[in-house]
């Protein structure tokens, strides 16, 4: 999930308002309010606040839309990445989050060229097609290691972005889903195929 | 929690970017369906606008050309992927035709899965291209109010959950993926693949043994501990225990050091391993290398002990 802080604001109310809606009348021909569910109307009587639908799916599509911000990364390592034909291309990696969930690890950086803003060639970034391959978080404390699930099968399936095909002065934005961590670390590495270690990387654990 | 997502439509960083949202992953009759809208801020998406699914994502056996299959939910605990239903060669979900949107709008999309099981209340989106939306709450029932268009924009209603008798000729074993889970130690000379039905764990043979010795090293120690521990936790049935080696040396001599290094890891496992599982060793020599013999790094990956077993199924 690009998760821009400003877009989950207002995206979590909208969204939660938009998807409750499972209780509306199917015969009904939808009007100008189609999409929003009894509890928004709930919310409503509670709350003298009245809420406009069309109003409310436009700051949702407003902020869905808004330019990705790069700003917010929580770690950075630069490093060289291998092209196609054995050529490198310095590149520029920043941590966007690293964030547990129920049963997996969220996480999330962005890779853009160093310096120019020229198309690359298709990266490396992994030795099999597709998905990335081999990204890791290690908990050095715990002498821990966890990576992406695959296909158990034959198939590339993984819980990894597809690789950009090209990068340039844009970040690119990646995610990878990894095994559950264990036990509560502040702080853990990540490990990027083909750059150095990202040492010291916060966790962002959701407030319980 | 739901939430957002994006992607370049291709992969490119020059491409146009598709922002998009899921709105719900709920169970109804025959499976699951899976909400999501989708949209692009500059073009808008559809025909003549920014594609929302390239082609370099088809997966043309099982959902052709015309459907928006790139979709997935992942269920981490339950190890299992789920994928659209496939009928009739292609994806019970929206047709990439179908996705029409303005600049700036969002325009709703869906996609049928399997049936997960009652246990599962939080699984993962991955989205095209590999974007996440993580912890999404499993809920029941289709979202209302519910509209004739098969891709409506967002605000105007949802679409109609296809029927029980749309998915008679559907086959779920294609649309779900059986996971694997992968951790070890930070720097790699243990490595856990986990899947529902068995644990593989792969240790470095030069941590456990010096060279062509077969006697463990006193660093081995903890890591025996450890996979003992967890043989004695969720172990069930046979405990295969293999040795491997490169290919230096001869080939007899290196069958035997495989047998002999099996052996000690057995002998190390099986004390704090409980009653509940049988042990079983082999010696595979040179004959099952993991990468190449021909440069150092190689061959040390094909130094190795592996301990494969069976664990206990939990009901979910």
């Amino acid at each position: 999930m690009n998760a821009r802080e400003s877009a989950v604001v207002v995206a979590g109310l909208s969204i939660g308002m938009l998807a409750a809606c499972t209780n509306g009348d199917a015969d009904t021909a939808p009007g100008p309010d189609a999409g929003v569910s009894e509890s928004a109307t709930t919310g409503a009587e509670a709350d003298p606040e009245p809420v406009d639908p069309a109003e409310l799916v436009a700051d949702l599509e407003a902020s869905v839309m808004a330019d990705d911000e790069e700003g917010m990364s929580v770690a950075s390592v630069e490093g060289e990445l291998e092209t196609v034909g054995g050529g490198k291309r310095p590149v520029t990696v920043k941590v966007r989050g690293i964030r547990p969930g129920v049963a997996s690890t969220e996480v999330e950086f962005s890779v853009r060229s160093k310096g120019d803003s020229a198309s690359l060639d298709t990266l490396a970034l992994t030795d099999r097609a597709g998905s990335l391959y081999g990204v890791a978080v290690i908990d050095p404390e715990a002498d821990e290691r966890y990576e992406a699930f695959e296909d158990a099968g034959d198939s590339y399936y993984s819980t990894c972005s597809y690789k950009p095909k090209t990068l340039s002065g844009t970040p690119y934005y990646l995610t990878c889903l990894v095994a559950p961590l264990q036990g509560r670390p502040e702080s853990v590495s990540l490990q990027i195929p083909d750059l150095p270690l990202i040492e010291d990387v916060p966790v962002t654990w959701s407030q319980e | 929690m739901l939430g957002d997502f994006s992607y370049p439509y291709f992969g490119r960083a020059e491409d146009p970017v598709v922002h998009g949202v899921v709105h719900g992953v709920r169970r109804v009759d025959g499976g699951t369906m899976l909400y999501y809208s989708l949209g692009e801020p500059t073009e808008g998406v559809g025909a003549g606008k920014t594609p929302v699914y390239s082609r370099d994502e088809w997966d043309p056996e099982h959902y052709g050309p015309r459907t928006v299959a790139s979709v997935s939910v992942v269920d981490p605990d339950g190890l299992q992927a789920y994928r659209p239903f496939s009928a009739d060669g292609e994806a019970v979900a929206v047709e990439a035709r179908e996705i029409d949107a303005a600049p700036g709008r969002l325009v709703v999309a869906w996609a049928m899965l399997p049936e997960m099981p009652e246990g599962v209340t939080s699984v993962d989106v991955m989205m095209p291209r590999g974007s996440v939306v993580s912890d999404v709450p499993v809920e029941d029932g289709a979202l209302e109010p519910v509209v004739d268009e098969p891709a409506p924009l967002l605000g105007e209603g949802w679409p109609t959950v296809p029927v029980p008798s749309d998915l008679a000729e559907v086959d779920p074993g294609v649309s779900i993926l059986d996971l694997t889970r992968h951790v070890g130690d930070a720097d790699g000379t243990v490595e856990v693949e986990e899947s529902v039905e068995d644990v593989v764990v792969t240790l470095d043979a030069d941590v456990l043994f010096d060279k062509s010795s077969f006697e463990l090293s006193r660093s081995a120690v903890q890591e025996m501990d450890r996979v003992a521990a967890d043989i004695a936790e969720r172990g069930t049935g046979d405990v295969v225990i293999t040795g491997h080696t490169d290919s230096d040396g001869s080939t007899s001599d290196n069958q035997v050091l495989s047998e002999q290094r099996a052996r000690a890891v057995r002998d190390a496992l099986q004390p704090a391993s409980g009653d509940g599982v049988t042990f079983r060793v082999v010696g595979r020599g040179e004959d099952d290398p993991v990468a190449t013999n021909a440069t150092d790094e190689g061959q040390q990956e094909n130094r190795r002990v592996t301990v494969e077993f069976t664990v206990e199924q939990e009901e979910r």
